[in-house]
């Protein structure tokens, strides 16, 4: 189905996704330039993928059950698992199209489980002021590992994301209502900041990841640790940084 | 930390995207998360067979896939469940910010296609995986991944045009417009 100036159907798509050879974009490109037609399929094109994106891309945010995290962590013998029912079905359809139509970030808040995310925020704003701050030389982050404990009162180490591109920067040290809290503050090579916050956990299990203010949040918790992680970061990025910080932490 | 941990670490972790990828496969956000459910259990059973954590996001979804396959056969090509675009019109269910005809227009017509159509536009358009990638992760040559991207995009703007016309319930069956 090769169309005008020799680019076929194929070759367009392949312009949209990216995946043309450097010589064969050039000349596709200047096709497509002198070319209404061409413009308007690649626009067409561009624009259809775009819109899954953005339908489909915020249902991310949606919180993950509980079960399936506990389920994960324990194993099926202490975990009742429940099907969806008819009003289930509902509601959970509805967040498909409240997606759809809003074409906006889906921010996922409940009261209960807003405060330590603010708190993390907070800390990030430099809006709360720690009891002590930290500046990390370039090197090694095992060296803080006992701070860190010592400072949330939980056997958890400062986790390495030098694979992804991120070194420690600074600890901030915090103590709130007499609990301990830290921040770890990690830069990219391009000073982007990455934050991880950490403190003791209520007790529930919670695994979400949302857009707020600009950032990509990701709250990890058990049933001992509280994590909120927080970066100007794709959420593709963030999957595998907090991936990384979190098995990090234990390692 | 053990190795269990690290695959539960990166299990989690993933959970939300496998979770947001079965909700645009299936097209109905309960049976999505039954799916998914079945998935994780599956995996944590078959854990061993992931040899790479890397490969975990690809080795998920292969087994959401497979699961829904068999869900459809079971059903015979058809499901059960209605058409996640006719929960907008339900009159106790208003949702005021569902202004957009178009955005509605456009669920409605991926959720029509193929399920191999519907596919590979989430991998490409949601996921973003590379057309290797894909060749990689469906066991097909890359230029069939290119042919049927492009057969899925022709088929969505088609169904668009036609304003739902063809547009027939939930999940449709597997081998249309091979």
């Amino acid at each position: 189905m090769s169309g005008k100036a020799g680019i076929d159907e194929l070759e367009l798509n392949a312009f949209v996704d990216g995946e043309l050879d450097v010589a064969r974009l050039r000349s596709v490109q200047e096709a497509i330039d002198g070319d209404r037609d061409l413009t308007e399929r690649v626009t067409a094109i561009q624009t259809d993928k775009l819109r899954v994106r953005q339908i489909y891309g915020p249902l991310i945010d949606r919180s993950l059950p509980a079960e399936w995290i506990r389920l994960t962590r324990h194993g099926r013998g202490q975990v009742h698992l429940r099907r969806t029912g008819p009003i289930a079905a509902i509601a959970a359809a509805l967040i498909v199209f409240i997606a759809a139509a809003s074409y906006a970030v889906y921010d996922v808040r409940t009261s209960s489980q807003e405060e330590v995310v603010q708190t993390a925020l907070d800390a990030r704003g430099a809006e709360s002021v720690p009891v002590k701050v930290i500046g990390v030389a370039s090197g090694g982050s095992r060296q803080y590992n006992g701070v860190l404990a010592a400072a949330v009162g939980l056997d958890v180490k400062v986790p390495d994301l030098g694979a992804l591109g991120y070194q420690l920067v600074q600890i901030r040290l915090y103590r709130i209502s007499g609990a301990g809290a830290a921040e770890l503050s990690y830069r990219d090579r391009q000073n982007r900041l990455f934050t991880l916050y950490l403190r003791h956990s209520d007790g529930s299990v919670r695994f979400d990841q949302f857009a707020r203010a600009g950032l990509r949040i990701c709250v990890w918790q058990d049933e001992d640790l509280s994590t909120v992680m927080a970066g100007n970061v794709t959420t593709a990025a963030m999957q595998r940084l907090a991936s990384l910080a979190y098995t990090g932490l234990t390692l | 930390m053990s190795k269990s941990n690290e695959f539960a670490d990166a299990l989690i972790a993933y959970l939300p995207a496998l979770r947001r990828y079965a909700v645009a496969l299936v097209g109905n956000a309960a049976l999505a998360d039954d799916l998914v459910q079945d998935s994780l259990e599956r995996a944590l059973r078959q854990s061993t067979q992931l040899r790479e954590l890397q490969n975990m996001p690809r080795w998920l979804r292969r087994i959401l896939h497979n699961r829904f396959i068999d869900e459809i056969r079971k059903s015979g090509g058809r499901g059960a469940h209605d058409d996640i675009a006719d929960f907008c019109d339900h009159p106790d269910l208003a949702v005021q910010a569902l202004d957009s005809l178009a955005n509605r227009d456009f669920v409605r017509a991926m959720n029509a296609l193929s399920f191999e159509h519907r596919q590979i536009l989430l991998l490409v358009g949601l996921e973003e995986l590379s057309y290797r990638s894909i060749a990689d992760e469906l066991g097909i040559p890359i230029g069939t991944v290119m042919s049927r991207l492009a057969r899925a995009r022709e088929r969505l703007r088609s169904l668009m045009q036609d304003g739902g016309a063809e547009i027939r319930p939930f999940p449709i069956a597997l081998k249309e417009a091979r």
